[in-house]
């Protein structure tokens, strides 16, 4: 592909889990910041059956353009079908850019797109600039999140990036906004599906609220006692908190691996976060950076976590979080 | 049944080289990647039943013994991608040689991936390499079996649980959600480490165009690390076990403007009326 003939910054309209799933809003909003430095327009990807919410929603964001495909086959979502779909998609409009949301889904098709085209795809971004050429800087977590890698895709294209949920701040809606309806119809029987999807529902067991709440509280090893989970549990009720745990009671079968803060479970930014007996490894520390405030009580003076935290208490965890809840109560 | 599971070697822990764009590969041991680990548990657990299992790995010398680790752990053979050629890979020019590799080793019935790795957790090198052997791809996969040339599977996708299935051959990668893995046992490690050994390829043995590996092959590339300067400065104090170490964290939190007494007041409010 040839940049000359590459135009715009395209966003893969993931709907899946809208209303909760924002990351499609957070997108276009950067896109369209970003549009304006190299002056291009934004589009959005849109496939699905009966989506006219959706062509809503993305056009009282800011997309300029919305390319919308729509067939009963693409109710579900198909990694098979898309991939193939926005592929095709790509070669015929070419895009100069394109952000797909970091969603499971999101990361299983835009490397799969790039592998497809032959392009670059970095993944998991957490911010995203054009530097003087008008080529897409993507900073994304390296090495267990200890640094941040500036990466480059310049002499392929699209250049493809996905993007953590969460980073960006979406725009205000305006209903009166206006996009141009790209409709294709391209022929579905072309494409095959490889992995057939026998049943698909939503689970049982709401997801835990970790990534978007405002309070949580994680318990690390030095509070993971029955009753010092309790003690936990209690400050949590009364803070209105979340709790989430580090990897050995996620291990010891003492919580849920939804409960997991770190980086191989979840990534956490509340407005306070307690950390209770977690001695501070790196790969818990990479997902609570961006955590407003981070109080931290651990046993042992030396641990890790007190260069992460804002405020550290050497003591007993649990002791420390029955005060606090008398503290609170009076 | 030919089942081959992809090994990344990585390191135990983070240093760069003097460059500081590069992993110190030379200082710091390194160990199989851990949902890597649990993805030769399940090949294991496959080829428990009648098959053989290869354990392929492309990285730098060092990732042998990574490798004979897969020996030590039960696997049949080890097949290790070691030039100076497929160097500085990005995940395209990874997935390109490791399905070439797939081939020469003549194919698999099921090829088996971790999701994610620890170092640069991009997840892309099982899905790329589905698709540079044109094979159905099931993805994040918390069980399977398999059954009369058909793998079905379960996983859990954006809060959906799915059972997905494909005819084999396929590629399959397990869900970085799984914690529980094997170790090798001491028997195996002895057994390994004195008489296994690992099959060393170069590029040329694989068969690969220079075009599409290493650096040049690689579309995206780090044109620098950036390492953040720490951001906190933590206020320590020590415990003196009474109400007072309490009060200074709320006053602490107060003076950051944390509001948490709000909401506090406000859910005993609703605890009141409700009583």
């Amino acid at each position: 592909m040839i940049h000359s003939n590459c135009n715009g910054i395209w966003i893969f309209g993931d709907h899946r889990n809208y209303f909760q799933d924002r990351v499609t809003l957070q997108l276009i909003a950067r896109a369209k910041e970003l549009a304006e430095v190299v002056h291009t327009y934004v589009g959005v990807v849109l496939l699905g059956w009966e989506v006219d919410e959706y062509v809503l929603e993305y056009t009282a964001h800011g997309a300029d353009k919305i390319f919308l495909v729509e067939d009963e086959r693409l109710r579900d979502y198909s990694s098979d079908l898309f991939t193939a779909i926005i592929a095709d998609l790509v070669r015929e409009f070419c895009p100069e850019i394109f952000l797909i949301s970091g969603s499971d889904f999101g990361r299983e098709i835009a490397p799969r797109i790039g592998a497809r085209l032959l392009t670059g795809v970095s993944s998991d971004c957490i911010a995203l600039q054009m530097d003087d050429d008008g080529n897409l800087v993507q900073i994304s977590p390296a090495f267990d999140g200890n640094a941040l890698a500036e990466i480059r895709t310049e002499r392929t294209f699209p250049q493809i990036a996905t993007v953590r949920p969460g980073v960006f701040t979406e725009r205000k809606h305006d209903y009166r906004g206006e996009a141009e309806l790209v409709r294709v119809k391209p022929d579905l029987s072309r494409y095959r599906e490889k992995v057939r999807v026998r049943s698909s529902r939503k689970a049982d067991a709401p997801a835990s609220g970790l990534e978007r709440a405002e309070c949580v509280v994680c318990l690390g090893k030095g509070a993971a006692r029955k009753d010092q989970m309790r003690k936990l549990q209690d400050l949590a009720d009364l803070l209105q908190a979340e709790v989430g745990c580090t990897r050995p009671l996620v291990e010891e079968g003492k919580m849920d691996h939804d409960r997991l803060i770190g980086q191989t479970g979840k990534c956490v930014r509340p407005e306070l976060l307690l950390v209770a007996g977690a001695s501070g490894a790196v790969q818990f520390t990479a997902a609570i950076q961006t955590s407003r405030c981070i109080v931290a009580v651990n046993k042992d003076p030396g641990a890790a976590i007190f260069k992460y935290c804002d405020i550290g208490i050497v003591g007993d965890a649990a002791s420390f979080a029955g005060r606090l809840a008398k503290e609170l109560k009076e | 049944m030919r089942i081959v599971a992809c090994v990344k070697h990585v390191l135990r822990y983070m240093s760069y080289d003097s460059s500081g764009r590069r992993a110190d590969r030379a200082s710091v041991p390194g160990t199989i990647n851990s949902n890597d680990r649990v993805a030769i548990s399940r090949a294991l657990a496959l080829k428990s039943s009648g098959g053989e299992l290869v354990c392929l790995s492309m990285g730098p010398p060092a990732a042998e013994e990574s490798l004979l680790e897969t020996l030590a752990m039960g696997a049949d053979r080890a097949v290790l991608l070691c030039d100076r050629a497929l160097a500085e890979a990005d995940t395209l020019a990874t997935a390109y040689p490791l399905s070439l590799a797939v081939k020469k080793i003549g194919g698999a019935d099921l090829v088996i991936c971790g999701s994610r790795s620890s170092d640069s957790d991009t997840g892309h090198v099982a899905p790329q390499l589905a698709e540079m052997l044109d094979l159905p791809y099931l993805s994040y996969v918390t069980s399977f079996s398999v059954e009369e040339r058909v793998v079905r599977a379960e996983r859990t996708v954006d809060g959906f649980v799915e059972e997905i299935e494909a005819d084999l051959p396929a590629v399959l990668s397990v869900s970085h959600h799984i914690s529980e893995r094997d170790y090798p046992s001491l028997a195996g490690i002895n057994r390994a480490f004195s008489s296994g050994s690992v099959e060393k390829w170069s590029a040329a043995d694989i068969g690969a165009d220079p075009e599409r590996v290493g650096r040049k092959g690689s579309p995206t590339w780090v044109n620098r690390i950036i390492t953040p300067e720490k951001q906190r400065v933590a206020t320590i104090i020590e415990d003196d076990r009474t109400q007072e170490t309490a009060r200074r964290v709320l006053d602490f939190l107060k003076s950051r403007n944390i509001m948490i007494r709000d909401k506090v007041r406000a859910r005993r409010d609703v605890d009141t009326f409700e009583l």
